[in-house]
């Protein structure tokens, strides 16, 4: 059934929904849903048009909880979904909690989230051993410094070169 | 209870049906699961507990009953029908005796159908027609267990709030409560899927024990050390108990089950398929037995056995299937005698293998199968104490405390998860039953509060929403879209369903109650009468304060309105950065005193709530979605705005209604034009300082031009656009071509009496040795450390100060990009002995040091308005500042300050020698500067300035 068959149930929200669900032990479905008020805000900043940007959901993966992207997710895959508006992820780790965003990428190739979905664990699919030592976080990412927001209040920018109004290049000389 | 036995068997039967009473008409191929699954297997199982009873043969099964179905068998329109449908089988069977008189055979099997179906319909009507009560008996005798199961046997682990499936479950206590007397202890999880969420849940009904699937406590954590031998229990103490795989597989398996045996009667032999191919008086004979639309289906009357060849199907012969099902009840005890000694060895409890069966497959599917079960009973096996039939509530009552384990998501269902209900035939409903469940808790949130209070129309409204909503959720649907059997069928009932319940909030939503249509309806979905909207407003926490517009507060009953202004702004306390942060808050507060409601929409900070009133202000603080990896600053940017426009949507669609929007500085740009867009709201924007100005002049590279093209923009779509200073007037008019009637000037202030003069001299001299020895002085700047505040100017002016001030300290307080370049000048120059670099400073320090200072320092080369200026005089300190900007507004050369020439080191260093060589002059400037101060830039007259300047953006 195509989800265009059903537009006429769909009241006239324009919000944005991002929603994983678990299917099996390594199979995740997602559905979302991005607001036509945030697509011409996204093909407004990039003076591109919306079938030309990528669309991108990344899939987050850890061991245990995650709580926070930016310090729990160890690793990440990107799917390029076009038009879809759902996507089934095949393959995947037992026993995970997963969680997803829906970006694009700029010209430098660059993520940019625009929305993010829910968190959910995948269940074990074998029996549990006694005590199961840490495994080997894969690839953890180097923590990016400015990404780090909020750890003191001089340091509120997460930006170096960002100084409250506009962004101050390196070359900073005496102008006469 | 034999309490000599040496193990336990548990026999389960789930029984449920999909609500499927169609009130409009009477001819759905579906309705018939219900009259089909009465006639062949739930009056029989009531049929055979008498007859155990009459004879006195013990017996004790567990039986779960659904919602849905009790609703069907207790609905008049339902008996009607369904008495209906056995005259008609009757009447069918009679004339099958007379279309078969030549064959025998045939015959006396149409006999037999009409013997038993009316032996049923006797039974039907002489119990009243009321078979829950007969149901309950058996329950009350402590012959059987009833189970209860949610709602409308909703996969429950797919519901997307945690308050839909508390309804679920509630609705199921209820129901069950309503019919049984009392509250139901064990529940049928649909479709056995289970996950750690429900635990907590299924504790707060009060429930004690579910059913999963033998691999969810296989793959337990820690291993259950009893295996499938014994329940465990989750961490809220309810118990799982866990299906024997062998037995199912010897009742379940197409294969070697034992529904599969030759001597069974044939399923898919029926006459309603059989009769009338090429024959046109046996299809005018069997018509008036099938659909009205002439679609084929199971009358019930099948004459043929499953055979040996699948080729020659032989006539059924019910003594030998009588026979069979007995053989086979004794099969299945003596394998279960096996078991239980396999599991003995091992097991320090008496073992418990667990039987549970969809009901609906004795009698319908395996038309032995009641047979079987009565067998099971009457075997002699029984009484050799090798085993016990129990329920699970005999089994808790002598075990109360079983091993605590976490279990997996797990279900019943194909491959032992979701992929029935979650596939490609069926994944297009949950966006749709989300959505509906995001609509429906919105808008019982909104009412719960509401106080216009509730009609009983409206609560009726509010009952019949969630009622459709719940229809909907039955996991059914999507089985059968998965199975293929009647998928259109399924896939319309979730629709109409849907689209029910949306009609139903549309109905509350426009407060236009269409009582007829509510009416129509209740009477087709006449089910679960316990449904109350309370089960989701009590347990939904009020929603937050930020979404509560003024209309829905307890003590808004004025018709006096407030203005109400959102005000945009990237930074705000606690997160400072430059002074826009501050300007903003102290514009807002005493906003907040001329009587307007100002919400702010700024930027989370780590360790600030994400809703605070603070002064009377309402602050709103976003999450923008961190990214793991790099992203670039523009894209950053934007995606700052997104999130405070998503945000002040919601704000909107809560039911606030503000009367201007404020954006501040082009940060916000992309947010202000949206909103102005979206609510049509007059926009004011305020223009702190320009790219243009912070790069004298020069736009070069693409994010300066960028950031340019934003100003532009955003005075362009502003109404009215407020700057600080005449300077930033002429500015901003050429700039962006702005006309003179567009632009205001309402220059930044200072708090009047916000500064406490601290406490002694004695403390001042104590805390100025820190920084300086009493002969030396001491130059303060305090600023962001970027280009155009000129601290290398005053850097570079410090040795020409020092040949007429020797020693002379200059504190430089503030952060920025340009800090590590001014140390390396300080450096350059020799002055590290003389020059301190604070970093970022608190207010206290702030304070204190504007006033320890013999000179202030701000030496800007671009400068809209220098709000610090005036916090250096308002402490008394003597100011030097660069003729420029909004510091050349402020300051009257040699009157309350002295002007340097911009960018010019000698300029600068002359006024600071001059300030610091002659106090007196130093002195007298700096009390006109305070007298300044506080006739001129005090907040509260800003604040009526700005609040004109909304009146008058509003009356245009």
């Amino acid at each position: 059934m195509l989800d265009s068959e059903h537009a006429h149930l769909l009241p006239a929200y324009h919000h944005n929904v991002l929603q994983l669900m678990v299917v099996s032990p390594t199979t995740l479905y997602a559905y979302w849903e991005i607001s036509e008020r945030t697509i011409t805000a996204v093909t407004r900043h990039y003076n591109t048009d919306w079938a030309s940007m990528p669309r991108i959901i990344r899939l987050y993966e850890n061991d245990g909880p995650l709580a926070s992207i930016s310090h729990d997710a160890t690793k990440y895959t990107d799917h390029s979904v076009g038009d879809a508006a759902s996507w089934y992820f095949h393959q995947l780790t037992p026993a995970r909690s997963y969680t997803a965003d829906f970006g694009t990428y700029n010209i430098y190739h660059q993520f940019v989230p625009l929305l993010r979905g829910n968190i959910v664990r995948t269940p074990r699919n074998r029996t549990a051993t006694i005590e199961q030592g840490h495994p080997q976080s894969e690839h953890t990412l180097a923590q990016h410094p400015a990404m780090n927001q909020g750890a003191t209040l001089e340091n509120t920018s997460p930006y170096h070169e960002f100084s409250t109004y506009s962004v101050y290049h390196a070359k900073e000389g005496v102008h006469t | 209870m034999n309490l000599n036995a040496q193990g336990y068997l548990s026999l389960i039967l789930h029984a449920h049906l999909p609500y499927v009473r169609h009130a409009d008409r009477d001819d759905y191929m579906e309705e018939r699961w219900f009259f089909e699954a009465m006639t062949e297997t739930y009056l029989p199982l009531l049929l055979m507990f008498d007859r155990l009873h009459d004879d006195h043969v013990p017996f004790r099964l567990t039986l779960s009953l659904s919602p849905p179905l009790l609703a069907m068998m207790e609905d008049s329109l339902m008996i009607e029908r369904y008495e209906a449908y056995l005259l008609q089988l009757i009447q069918l069977s009679e004339h099958e005796q007379v279309r078969n008189q030549s064959r025998p055979e045939l015959a006396a099997l149409a006999a037999m159908y009409t013997q038993r179906w009316t032996e049923l319909l006797d039974y039907y009507q002489a119990c009243g027609r009321q078979i829950i009560a007969k149901f309950r008996y058996y329950q009350d005798a402590g012959c059987i267990d009833i189970m209860t199961c949610s709602a409308t046997h909703a996969f429950l682990p797919f519901l997307k709030h945690e308050v839909s499936i508390k309804a679920q479950l509630m609705v199921g206590v209820f129901e069950y409560e309503r019919h049984f007397g009392r509250r139901p202890r064990g529940i049928w999880l649909p479709e056995c899927a289970y996950t750690t969420e429900l635990s907590p849940l299924l504790q707060a009904a009060g429930l004690q024990y579910f059913v999963i699937d033998s691999h969810g406590i296989e793959y337990a954590a820690p291993k259950p050390s009893r295996g499938l031998a014994a329940p465990v229990m989750t961490a809220h103490g309810i118990h799982a108990f866990a299906r024997d795989p062998e037995s199912s597989r010897q009742v379940w398996s197409s294969h070697e089950g034992y529904p599969g045996d030759p001597d069974y009667r044939e399923y898919y032999r029926d006459i309603g398929y059989d009769l009338g191919w090429g024959d046109t008086e046996e299809w005018e004979y069997i018509k008036p037995y099938v659909l009205s639309n002439g679609a084929r289906i199971h009358t019930g009357v099948k004459y043929y056995r499953i055979s040996e060849n699948e080729q020659e199907k032989q006539p059924y012969n019910p003594e030998w299937a009588r026979h069979k099902a007995t053989q086979h009840a004794d099969h299945f005890l003596y394998c279960r005698e096996q078991q239980i000694k396999n599991y003995q060895a091992h097991c320090d409890r008496k073992p418990l293998i667990v039987s549970p069966y969809d009901a609906e497959l004795f009698g319908h599917w395996w038309y032995e199968g009641p047979l079987w079960i009565e067998a099971l009973f009457r075997n002699p096996r029984n009484q050799q104490g090798t085993f016990a039939f129990i329920t699970p509530e005999d089994y808790l009552r002598e075990y109360p405390v079983s091993e605590q384990v976490d279990i997996p998501f797990c279900s019943w269902g194909r491959n032992g998860y979701a992929e029935v209900w979650l596939g490609q035939e069926n994944d297009w409903i949950y966006r749709l039953l989300h959505q509906a469940e995001d609509r429906l808790l919105h808008t019982m949130q909104h009412h719960s509060t509401n106080l216009w209070g509730h009609t009983a129309v409206a609560e009726r409204i509010l009952n019949q929403s969630i009622r459709e909503l719940m229809l909907a959720q039955s996991s059914d649907w999507a089985f059968i879209m998965d199975a293929k059997t009647v998928p259109t069928y399924a896939a319309a009932r979730t629709e109409h369903h849907l689209k029910q319940c949306h009609e139903l909030i549309d109905m509350m939503e426009h407060r236009f109650y269409d009582l007829e249509s509510l009416e129509r309806m209740e009477n087709h979905a006449s089910c679960l009468t316990s449904v109350h909207y309370e089960l989701y407003t009590s347990s939904l926490s009020s929603p937050p304060p930020m979404l509560l517009p003024d209309a829905y507060r307890e003590d808004a009953r004025s018709t006096w309105r407030h203005r109400k202004v959102l005000m945009l702004a990237w930074e705000f306390p606690p997160l400072v950065v430059g002074g826009l942060a501050k300007a903003v808050f102290d514009l807002s507060r005493y906003l907040v005193d001329q009587r307007i409601e100002v919400h702010v929409i700024t930027r989370s900070v780590q360790g600030s709530p994400a809703y605070e009133r603070m002064n009377g202000i309402h602050i709103h603080r976003v999450n923008v979605l961190q990214s793991t990896t790099p992203i670039d600053f523009m894209d950053w940017v934007f995606q700052l705005n997104l999130a405070m426009t998503d945000y002040a949507v919601l704000l909107m669609e809560s039911g606030h209604r503000f009367d201007f929007i404020h954006a501040h500085d082009w940060l916000v740009h992309y947010t202000a034009k949206d909103l102005k867009d979206y609510a049509r709201t007059p926009l004011i924007a305020t223009i702190h300082a320009t790219e243009h100005g912070r790069n004298h002049g020069m736009i070069e590279h693409d994010v300066q031009r960028r950031i340019h093209q934003m100003e532009n923009d955003l005075t362009a779509i502003a109404d009215q656009v407020i700057v600080c200073s005449n300077a930033m007037v002429s500015e901003v008019q050429s700039l962006f071509t702005l006309p003179p009637s567009k632009v205001s000037m309402i220059p930044n202030g200072v708090e009047i009496a916000s500064f406490v003069q601290s406490s002694s001299e004695h403390h001042h001299a104590n805390h100025r040795l820190q920084y300086a020895a009493p002969h030396e002085k001491i130059l303060f700047y305090i600023g962001r450390l970027v280009y155009e505040k000129g601290i290398q100017i005053l850097i570079e002016a410090l040795p020409r100060i020092h040949s007429s001030v020797p020693n002379a300290k200059l504190i430089i307080a503030g952060t920025g990009p340009m800090k590590s370049e001014l140390e390396a000048l300080t450096d350059r120059l020799g002055l590290t002995s003389y020059v301190t670099f604070t970093g970022f400073i608190h207010d206290d320090t702030r304070n204190e040091l504007l006033q320890l200072a013999d000179v202030c320092v701000f030496p800007s080369l671009y400068e809209p308005f220098g709000i610090v200026a005036l916090e250096a005089m308002q402490s008394g300190t003597p100011v030097v500042v660069s003729d420029t900007g909004g510091l050349a507004e402020i300051i009257d050369h040699g009157v309350d300050g002295y002007k340097a020439l911009p960018g010019h080191i000698e300029s600068l260093a002359w006024h600071v020698t001059e300030v610091l060589l002659h106090p007196e002059i130093a002195e007298n400037m700096a009390v006109n500067a305070l007298r300044k101060v506080e006739q001129r830039y005090d907040w509260k007259s800003i604040a009526v300035s700005t609040k004109q300047v909304y009146e008058g953006v509003i009356m245009r």
